[in-house]
This record gives structure tokens, C-alpha cells and sequence, in this order.
């Protein structure tokens, strides 16, 4: 206390006063603002290292995609022609042809590093092209020594035989095999021919294109959803682009770059054959979607849905029993051996690493408490398929992490209520409960509820403990009571930043902005109630 | 307020009704009696949490050290964590536990003092307002993606600072500092409320006395409010201690072993805070989720980090506090 | 892009029931086929037909984070199908995922990127759970370098070994390559791909690599392409997908002269090319027969969906032996 002890008031001879005490009382004035800076430039600091936190995020959640079709609508006729079939796989294409010598195998000459066994490599065009394409001929066939781009636009023609290009070649039919690969090459190269698209099909070509390229089970279900047969040509056509097309993200760009960068990212999908558009990873689709493998499709509807459960289990948990036991420990334990063992407890506990908990939530509520957890108690499901990996342990669990942080805050925030309060109420005559309930909590609200946000907080985030717990990866229906599976969004976007596609980590900063408005829409109310209180407080 | 029930013997003394006193036996209050048993209640659960985490963690790392290849002696003492080689000495963990933990609070402490110290007495009240609300959103951000920060961000900057050769792409630094970023909101917020709770009279007299603004601030507000500053620093190097993801990312995933104590200390190689290094969490997450068998020395040695990362937590939360306790001041 | 069962699924197609391979009455179009004549018709692989649709019953799956993104693409495809049961999927790790499949006995499939281990079987037929081994699928790993490497693009197995323990400098390897010090990357101890690695490098002897100065080892492979792309002295190694994906700024070199392309890894030639799995038991499959009909599925489909995910087709001969496998445990 040096202001106190510094040679202060003694008498009024010896106040301080002259020269001296005005050069110091200077120093102490500028002293004063060197720090009054000081703390500015630290709060400013903070804010920006946090600001670029939430930069690096945001960055990522806007931006530039570059997305082209694997298959482009003349590709996709193209396939439809009786004499073209088409495979995947190199090697499926060469099995398919299996020593036909009236079969050809076209495909990007990027897939041919060297022409298979049994198999002659008949270039088409100018190699060093960028859509440089090469047929596979079987070393049985005798007549097809070169070919060029003219001459496999006449063979593309359906329906005509080997005879009918040059009549000494045999009257065979023309079979094509056509490797589509990601690459895109020769989806690429059939978009700058002059061949017909997707406008000039009608319901029935639709629906032999959607043959061709669905699978059978999803046809099935199409057509239980509503007969194949009976659909419009729009609904079709509409399938089609939905499914067929199957447009592809070949480059993400941060928002920063889309900003700066703009005429690069435009060339670069012209020089592609590829569209740019600003796309914002996070829209109400995004939120509403259920997983999928494929990062443009995905959403997060049952990650946000196990999020908003597990959270509002663990904060019905947690809060009250958290203030409950920081008002016992303040205010009715005596200092006794207990007392200290429990605060000294609690504070440890505050430091065991999450994944711990997660290990004990795994032998309490997972094993030990499966009869509970799992809801087979009350007859949520049946007793040999009851499993404790459910919402309400990973609630609880979660509960048991953060409740140290809420008793600890709790505590000091009642410990900073005067004394005197308490002892004007037991002046009065209150009971220790009435004392507390009206004079102490609504003093002490504003920390304990600061507490209780970071603690929050915490759990909205924490990863390690549910995986232990058991949380799922994926799910396939939404979590709809508190004995169902789920998943939560920390893991989703765990998963997401550790895919190697770049689109994965797109929505993964577009997950983690949910995250943060899920946590700004949970901790208004309390912040609002924090306001409140303190300006309450006298 | 309202008058309270209890208040009746004051009133009745106001109303100078001279009558038979009230009993003043201790009356039987069943309410007040069940509050105090719930409110115990709550206490006790905190104990029963530990009670779970010791018997646990102490089962499985009695499996550990029962097993033939381990040496208790060795694993408290021994600078190389190989279990494929089968060397079990937990020192290397520990020192980059620490090592983590302490560049963490080299930036937190004083910089989340000093943020708190502006918020509480001189910020306007709305710069407070809205700036709190803003750093607590900020402790719920998922803490991979502060991880790829750092990996990222911070330890680029390090390399062009301290040059290429010198930072590892992988280092407890760069790991370390932005742990401490992370627990930043958790000091500042808690630390505030610290401050803002001591009462105005003592700032005023603070004033009243001559001192300047700074003076009040530093020699009267922030030592009335070291208990609550001090829980701050406790609860966030506790969570700095238990950090997982950061380290996982940023600090690579291999333990930094030495031979002996002497290649460990000999030139301060242990302590060098640019080359990578794996701490005790980070351990334990990544054997946890890898694709080690359930059946193997590794995945049983994981309990016994765990048990000693649980008692060196204990050790430095017993000697903060009694810290703490010392320097604590009551005011009223 | 499924043109491969075309043909099958022609024949599934109601309006095109007439082409049906006519198999004795045909029913009336309204009625659902009969339940044996749906187990009569055959998939592609040359299982039964699965419809999804048809099929019930909750399906729990965990374990490794390698083999994840394939089961969600088959969990996905399933679901797209016309499943509407509930199927979980738990990204753990493969010692998690059997300690959940055969100590604690309470998932239905198994995923994993390295086999079972002896003792893990032991585990599993202790609780009658003897476990059949479905391979899926293959995924390769990529030797890297940085493209400001300008020395290396091929690499033999031997050399591989001395660059990933005792040389200090690219020279003490090569004569010919620079005097300048190794930086080596690689994924984490607790991997399945490190325990590669050094089954088919070192010999399972894990000694020398852990030994090795300038060893940066972490468990996220994005972290590790970061690593590499830092230095044109750097090399490192983790899934094909990683590489894939960076192929802009990586180099990926061939061990012994071969190339890690879908051709070598199929025809078994790439050197450096692990297996994926899922686990299951008959018992399993004959209880929960939803289990039983999305292995199935994904036995009969994942060929089509693997490469997407990026990794590679298992042989023909692995897959027809996980085929051969599901069918014997359904008997």
C-alpha cells in the first residue's frame, strides 16, 4: 500500500509542497499515462490477435471455387450412342474390350504412360495439346493405323460400321470404349466439338441417361419415390444435372485471394474449362443438410442438433449444481478439514485434462450407469440393446468437466460480496439460506455467470472426452431424445480438417462460424443477465 | 429489499412492544436444513469425481507398472520415451508439459492482467460491454483450429523472426504462445470480474489520498483483488496444462528424448523452446485415437501420464494457492 | 457414373420389367417381387441383390480414421439407396475400433487400416466373436518431395532406409545429391501407416527410424505436406489422397522405378501399398442381417466409389476373397 506508507500527511508543515513535490508529482502524472498506454496498446494487442483468429476463419468461409462438371452434357449424349460404352478405370475399359479387334479404347493420353500388352497406342491429334486424347487399338486389328480428330468424329457417328468410313475395312459395327476418367479430359474435349447437349434430349433419352449412369438402387428408390415413367421432362432433366453431371471443386480460393487475385482465379478456370463462383460455405443449406462425403453437399444438420442436446444436458447439469456447490463451500461449510480438501479437490480438478473425463465418464455413465444412460430403465429401449453411448453421457460427462471452472468462479464471485451485507441480514435476522438466496447470490450473480459462459463455452468446444465417450462420426438420423446417438460439431470439423480435399476445410471454418454464433446466442442471454445484474449492483 | 421472515425479532423490537421475549432457542428450520444438506451434496460430488479419477486412472497404471518391461525408477526418472523400443521414462513428456504450460503463461499472465486492468478501470462502460462479451466467444472456438494457427501463422512469423534454421516447423514456441492466446479470454474475464468486485470506497479513498489513477489501479485494486486474480491464474494454467489439440498440431507428435540428465541439461537442450517435442496430453490423444492395439505397453502406459499429469496438477494448485493465500488481502 | 451394373439394373427398372430375364411366372406389376426371388438375383460382385431400401435395423460401425471417409462414402450411397435405419460411424482409430469390436463386443463392424493382431483375436473369440476379415480396399502411400527438389525422383527401398535413419546429409546416401542435411517427415508412432512403413522399410525393426536426427513425426498428414513443402531438403511420406491433393506443389517419387498409379498398385508392383478392412463376425451377420447386407453393399459397390475417396481398388483376388468370405459366413 505505498500510496499509504510514502512519507504522506503528517502535519499540515509538512505537506508536501515546492519544487520537488511538483517535479514529482509530474513524474507520477506521466508515469501514469506511459502506463494508461501501456494497458491500451495490451487490450489492443489481444483484440488483434484474436481478430486475426477470427480472420484466418473467416477467410476461409467465403471465397472463389472453381467447379466443373465431370461429365459434360455432350460427353453425357455422347454415351448414350449404341456403339459407345464407357468405363471408369483404364483397366475396366481394356477387360471390356478383351481382344474385340472391332473395339477402341479412347481415352486422355495423360492415363497412358505406356501402351498396355496386347494393345497398339494410335495417337489422336497433336499430342502436346492440352486435351490430347489416344485410342487403345487391339493388336488384332489390322486396319486402324492413324487416326485424327475428323476421323473419330465420323466414328462417333451412331450406328456405323467399320465399312461405312472406308469400304475396305470390314463390315463390322464400331464399338467404342470410352475411359472417363476425373481427369475430365475427354469430357473437356467433347465440350469444344460440335455435338449436341442436353437440350436436345427428350424424356425418353433423359431417362436412358439417368440408366446409364445411376445406380440401381438409386433408381429403385427414385422410381418407388415416383415412377420413372411418370415424371416431366423437367424432373428429369433436373436429375440430371443433379446427378449425372456430378460438378467437381477443382480449386478453392480464401476470401482474401478472391479479393486480390480475381483475374488469376478467372483464367486459371478458363485455361480449366471450369466455372468460378463466389460461393459462402455457410448457408441455411449447409445447416440443414446431412453429412455427405462430398464437401459441397454436406451440411450439418445432426451435428448441430447433438451440439445444441449434449450442451443444453450439460448446462442444466452443471450450472446449478456448480453454484450450488461454490455457496456451500463459501458460505456454509465451516473451515474445517473438509472445506479445504473439497476446495483444493475442486481447483485440482479444474486442471485434469479433458480426455480424462472422458475416461471417466466411459466407466460411470457408459458402463457402470448403462441401465440409466442408455434409457432402458424407463423403457426407452430394449435391455440387450441398450448402450450407454448416448446423449446424456456425453451431457454429463461434459457436465463433470466444466463444473470445476463454475464452482471456482462461483466462489470468488461470492467472495467478493462485503461482509457487511451479510452481516446486516443476520442483523436482521435472516437465516443463512435467507442471507444467501437475497443477498449474497443476486450480489454475486454477474461472476458466477461469467464463469458459467466460459465453462460453456469450454464444453461447446471440447472434442477429446466425447470421442472416448463414444460420439459418432457420422450418423444417418438426427438425434431426437436424450438416449440417441450423435454427433457434435468439434468432431465434424476435427474430421473435416484432417481430409486432404481442400473443399473439407471450407466447411470446416464455415462449421466453426456455427459454432461461434451458437455460442454468442447461448451466452447473450447470460450476458444480457450479467448486464443486468450489474447495473444493479450499487 | 422486502422484509424477510426471519425479521421479526428486529421488528418486534421496533414496535417497542414490551412483551415476553421470543424463544431464542435455536428454532428447527426443515428448509434451511435441506438446503445446507443439498448445497453439501454438490460439494461432495466434486469429491466423488476425483475418488472416480484416482481409482480409474490408479487401476490401469498399476496394470503398467506391474508389467515385467517397466521400472517405476525408470519411467520417474528417464529421459526417453520409446515405448516401440520399450523405454518408458516420462521426463521428456513432463519437461515439454512445462516447457508448453510456461511460454503459455509468459504471455497470458501479464498480458490478460494488464487487458483486465484497462477493462475494469479505464474503459468506458460500454467498451467493456461490448469487448468482454467478444473475448469469452473467443474461448469457445474449437482449439484444432487455434492448432492450425499456430502451425500456420505463428510459427512462420517465428521462423522469419529467429530464422529457419534455428525454429523447427514443429516447436513447443509457437505451440506454447498460442495456448496462451487461448486462455487469454479465461485471465482477462475472470480477472476483470476480480477487480470490478472490490468496493468503489477503497479506490475513492485511493484518490481521496492523492494517488494518481495508475497508483489506485496497481497498489490498491489489483492487490485487493489478488484472490480472484490469482483463481484466474490457476484455472488457466490448469486448462494450459491439459491442452491437447494445440500441441497435437503444432508441436509435432514425436517425444524430444535425451540419453541421460546430462545430454537433457548439458547446454540447455531440454529447454529449447524451437525444436518439437510432445507433451503429456498430446501424448495421450494421439495413442488414444491412433491405430495402436488396446493390447499393447503404449495404450496401458497412457494411464500412468494420465495419474501423474493428475498429481503434478495437484502439486502446483496446492503451492498456488498457498502463493496465493500469502499475498491475499481482505478488504470490507 | 455407375454404368457398370447397367445392365442388372435395367432389369430392376419397373417400366422394364418385361426385358426381365423371365424367371418362371411373372408376377402381377403392382406386387412387390417375392422375397426369393430378390435373394435369387445377383449384384455385380456376385452377391445377392441388396436393396436398401428393404432393409431395416440399426448398424454401428467404428474404427479407423483411414478406412472413415470410404464408410461414410458407403454409408452415404446406402442411405441415398433408400436406407432409413439408423447407421453410426465412430472415426477412432483401428485400436479403439477393436477394443470396442472385441473387448467390450458392441459394434457391428470393425473398420481398420493395419490386419487384427493375434491377441486382439484371442480378445474376440473370448467373447464369441470370431472375427472374418473383408478387404475393401487399398490405400497407397506416397514418398514425397518438395517440387524445388530437383535431385530425386526416383528412390529404391534401400535408399529409402538409410534416408530415413542414420545419413545425416542427402550425401552420405547419394555421392551425387547435395551436401545438405536430411529433413525427414513421417507420421506418428501410434499410426498404421508408420507401422508400415517400417514393416516394409525396416523390417518391423522401428529402431533406426526413431533413432534418426531431424525425425519430425505428426499425426495429422495435412501438417506433414505442410512440413514438406518447407524445405527442397525435406522428404516425407503419408496416404496417396495427401499427395493428390497437393500434386501442384509436391513431387511424388517411384520406389525402384515404379510408379504409385492405379495400374502398379493394382497389379501389386507399387512396393508401398496397405490394406483396409472391415471386420465383422458371422454371428453378426446372421443376427443383425442388415449388417450382413451392407457389407454386401459395400463389397458389391465400393470399387465404384473408392477412387473418389482417394484411395485404390483392392487386387481382384482380394476382393473375390472378401467376397468368398462374406458368403461363407452368411452359410
Amino acid at each position: 500500500m505505498g500510496v499509504f506508507t510514502d512519507k504522506a500527511a503528517v502535519g499540515a508543515s509538512d505537506w508536501p509542497q515546492g519544487a520537488g513535490e511538483t517535479s514529482r508529482t509530474r513524474r507520477r502524472r506521466v508515469r501514469g499515462r506511459v502506463w494508461r498506454g501501456l494497458l491500451r496498446v495490451s487490450t489492443v494487442f489481444g483484440l488483434l490477435v484474436l481478430t486475426t483468429l477470427l480472420y484466418n476463419v473467416v477467410n476461409s468461409t467465403w471465397g472463389y471455387v472453381v467447379v466443373r462438371d465431370q461429365l459434360s452434357e455432350q460427353l453425357i449424349v455422347l454415351l448414350e450412342r449404341s456403339h459407345i460404352t464407357h468405363a471408369e478405370r483404364r483397366v475396366d475399359a481394356l477387360r471390356m474390350v478383351d481382344g474385340n479387334p472391332h473395339a477402341v479404347v479412347v481415352l486422355s493420353s495423360q492415363l497412358v504412360p505406356a501402351v498396355p500388352d496386347g494393345f497398339r497406342g494410335v495417337p489422336i491429334g497433336d499430342q502436346h495439346a492440352a486435351l490430347a486424347l489416344i485410342a487403345l487399338v487391339p493388336e488384332t486389328n489390322r486396319f486402324l493405323l492413324g487416326l485424327d480428330e475428323t476421323l473419330l468424329r465420323q466414328l462417333l457417328r451412331a450406328g456405323s460400321r467399320w465399312a461405312d468410313l472406308f469400304p475396305h475395312w470390314p463390315t463390322e459395327s464400331i464399338s467404342l470404349v470410352f475411359v472417363v476418367d476425373d481427369d475430365g479430359v475427354l469430357s473437356r474435349w467433347a465440350a469444344r466439338q460440335d455435338l449436341p447437349n442436353l437440350d436436345n434430349l427428350g424424356t425418353d433419352a433423359l431417362l436412358a441417361v439417368l440408366e446409364t449412369h445411376l445406380s440401381a438402387g438409386l433408381l429403385r428408390r427414385y422410381d418407388r419415390e415416383e415412377p420413372m415413367a411418370d415424371r416431366s421432362r423437367a424432373n428429369l432433366l433436373a436429375l440430371v444435372e443433379e446427378r449425372v453431371k456430378e460438378p467437381e471443386v477443382l480449386a478453392t480460393f480464401t476470401l482474401r485471394d478472391s479479393l486480390v487475385r480475381r483475374g488469376e482465379i478467372q483464367a486459371f478456370a478458363e485455361s480449366e474449362g471450369a466455372i468460378a463462383e463466389f460461393r459462402s460455405w455457410l448457408t441455411l443449406g449447409f445447416l440443414v443438410r446431412p453429412q455427405s462425403a462430398n464437401a459441397a453437399l454436406s451440411g450439418i444438420r445432426t451435428a448441430l442438433l447433438g451440439s445444441l442436446w449434449v450442451i443444453a444436458i450439460t448446462i442444466i447439469f452443471s450450472v446449478p449444481l456448480g453454484i450450488g456447490a461454490a455457496i456451500y463451500l463459501e458460505e456454509f461449510s465451516s473451515r474445517n478439514w473438509f472445506g479445504r480438501l473439497v476446495e483444493t479437490n475442486i481447483n485440482n480438478l479444474a486442471g485434469v485434462p479433458s480426455i480424462i473425463y472422458g475416461m471417466l465418464g466411459l466407466v460411470i455413465f457408459v458402463r457402470a450407469l448403462t441401465q440409466i444412460t442408455s434409457g432402458s430403465l424407463f423403457g426407452a429401449v430394449s435391455a440387450d440393446e441398450a448402450s450407454g453411448r448416448t446423449i446424456l453421457s456425453a451431457g454429463l460427462t461434459l457436465g463433470l468437466l466444466i463444473l470445476p471452472v463454475i464452482i471456482i468462479t462461483g466462489q470468488e464471485a461470492i467472495r467478493a460480496v462485503p461482509d457487511s451485507l451479510r452481516e446486516a441480514a443476520y442483523g436482521v435476522g435472516c437465516t443463512r439460506w435467507q442471507c444467501v438466496r437475497w443477498h449474497v447470490l443476486p450480489m454475486a450473480v454477474p461472476g458466477i455467470l461469467t464463469g458459467a459462459i466460459l465453462a460453456v463455452s469450454r464444453a461447446l468446444g471440447e472434442t477429446a472426452p466425447l470421442v472416448v465417450i463414444g460420439a459418432a462420426t457420422f450418423i444417418s438420423v438426427d438425434p431426437t431424445n436424450l438416449f440417441a446417438k450423435f454427433t457434435v460439431l468439434p468432431i465434424q470439423i476435427y474430421q473435416w480438417t484432417a481430409r486432404p480435399q481442400a473443399e473439407f476445410r471450407n466447411i470446416a471454418a464455415a462449421a466453426i462460424l456455427v459454432l461461434l454464433a451458437l455460442l454468442l446466442i447461448t451466452n447473450a442471454t447470460a450476458v444480457l443477465l450479467r448486464n443486468r445484474a450489474e447495473s444493479q449492483r450499487i | 429489499m422486502s422484509v424477510k421472515p426471519g425479521a421479526e425479532v428486529l421488528t418486534g423490537g421496533l414496535g417497542m412492544e414490551v412483551g415476553t421475549p421470543q424463544s431464542l432457542t435455536k428454532r428447527r428450520r426443515p428448509f434451511e436444513q435441506f438446503m445446507h444438506g443439498a448445497l453439501w451434496l454438490c460439494g461432495a460430488i466434486s469429491i466423488l469425481t476425483t475418488i472416480g479419477i484416482v481409482y480409474m486412472l490408479g487401476q490401469e497404471a498399476l496394470l503398467f507398472f506391474r508389467r515385467s518391461e517397466v521400472r517405476l525408477l525408470d519411467f520417474l526418472t528417464g529421459w526417453t520415451w520409446q515405448p516401440q523400443t520399450l523405454q518408458f521414462g516420462i521426463w521428456p513428456l513432463v519437461n515439454a508439459t512445462m516447457g508448453a504450460s510456461l511460454m503459455a503463461m509468459a504471455l497470458a499472465l501479464p498480458l490478460g492482467l494488464l487487458i483486465a486492468i484497462y477493462l475494469s478501470e479505464y474503459a468506458g462502460s460500454r467498451a467493456r460491454r461490448i469487448l468482454k462479451p467478444i473475448l469469452e466467444v473467443l474461448a469457445g472456438i474449437p482449439t484444432v483450429v487455434y492448432g492450425y494457427f499456430a502451425l500456420t501463422f505463428v510459427t512462420p512469423i517465428l521462423r522469419n523472426l529467429f530464422g529457419i534454421e534455428v525454429v523447427e516447423i514443429f516447436n513447443i514456441a509457437s505451440a506454447g504462445l498460442v495456448i496462451g492466446v487461448l486462455v487469454l479470454p479465461t485471465v482477462t474475464s475472470m480477472s476483470e470480474d476480480a477487480l470490478r468486485a472490490v468496493p468503489l470506497a477503497l479506490r475513492e479513498a485511493a484518490v481521496g489520498l492523492g494517488a494518481t489513477k495508475l497508483e489506485t489501479s496497481l497498489r490498491v485494486v489489483v492487490p485487493a483483488a489478488l484472490s480472484g486474480i490469482s483463481a484466474a491464474f490457476i484455472v488457466a494454467m490448469s486448462r494450459a496444462v491439459g491442452e491437447t489439440m494445440i500441441v497435437a498440431v503444432a508441436a509435432g507428435a514425436g517425444p524430444r528424448n535425451f540419453a541421460d540428465w546430462g545430454e537433457a541439461l548439458g547446454g540447455l537442450r531440454a529447454l529449447n523452446p524451437f525444436q518439437s517435442a510432445e507433451t503429456m496430453t498430446g501424448h495421450i490423444v494421439r495413442i488414444s485415437g491412433g491405430d495402436i492395439s488396446y493390447d499393447s505397453l503404449d495404450y496401458d502406459s497412457l494411464f500412468a501420464i494420465g495419474l501423474l499429469l493428475f498429481l503434478m496438477t495437484l502439486g502446483l494448485n496446492i503451492f498456488s494457492r498457498a502463493i496465493a493465500r500469502r499475498f491475499r488481502e481482505r478488504y470490507d | 457414373m455407375r454404368k457398370l451394373s447397367v445392365v442388372s439394373l435395367l432389369l430392376l427398372v419397373a417400366m422394364l420389367a418385361a426385358c426381365g430375364p423371365a424367371p418362371a411366372a411373372a408376377p402381377a406389376p403392382e406386387t412387390e417381387p417375392a422375397a426369393e426371388e430378390e435373394a435369387m438375383e445377383m449384384g455385380p460382385a456376385g452377391l445377392p441383390m441388396v436393396d436398401p431400401m428393404a432393409v431395416t435395423g440399426d448398424i454401428i460401425i467404428a474404427g479407423s480414421s483411414t478406412v472413415y471417409p470410404l464408410a461414410e462414402r458407403m454409408a452415404e450411397r446406402f442411405v441415398d439407396e433408400g436406407y432409413d435405419g439408423s447407421i453410426s460411424i465412430s472415426s477412432i482409430g483401428s485400436g479403439a475400433g477393436f477394443e470396442r469390436f472385441c473387448v467390450a463386443g458392441e459394434t457391428d463392424v470393425s473398420n481398420a487400416s493395419r490386419p487384427i493382431k493375434d491377441s486382439e483375436v484371442e480378445s474376440c473369440n473370448a467373447i464369441e466373436r470370431a472375427p472374418i476379415e473383408l478387404r475393401v480396399g487399398t490405400d497407397a502411400l506416397a514418398v514425397v518431395v518438395s517440387q524445388d527438389n530437383d535431385f530425386l525422383t526416383d528412390i529404391s527401398m534401400a535408399e529409402l532406409a538409410l534416408i530415413f535413419s542414420t545419413a545425416a546429409n542427402w550425401s552420405d546416401v547419394n555421392p551425387d545429391w547435395p551436401n545438405e542435411p536430411i529433413q525427414r517427415f513421417s507420421p506418428g508412432t501410434d499410426s498404421g501407416t508408420f507401422d508400415y512403413f517400417v514393416e516394409e522399410v525396416f523390417d518391423k525393426d522401428a529402431e533406426p527410424i526413431l533413432a534418426a536426427a531431424e525425425l519430425q513425426l505428426s499425426e495429422d498428414d495435412n501438417v506433414l505436406v505442410q512440413g514438406v513443402l518447407g524445405s527442397a531438403y525435406a522428404i516425407g511420406y503419408f496416404g496417396y489422397a495427401y499427395y493428390q491433393e497437393n500434386a501442384d506443389t509436391l513431387k511424388v517419387l517411384s520406389i525402384n522405378g515404379v510408379e504409385a498409379t492405379a495400374d502398379n498398385v493394382d497389379n501389386a508392383s507399387y512396393p508401398l501399398a496397405r490394406p483396409l478392412f472391415m471386420y465383422s463376425t458371422a454371428a453378426i451377420l446372421h443376427e443383425k442381417p442388415q449388417v450382413a447386407d451392407f457389407l454386401n453393399f459395400v463389397l458389391s459397390y465400393v470399387n465404384e466409389e473408392i477412387v473418389g475417396v482417394g484411395y485404390f481398388p483392392a487386387s481382384a483376388a482380394d476382393m473375390q476373397a472378401a467376397i468368398d468370405g462374406w458368403k461363407m459366413a452368411m452359410e
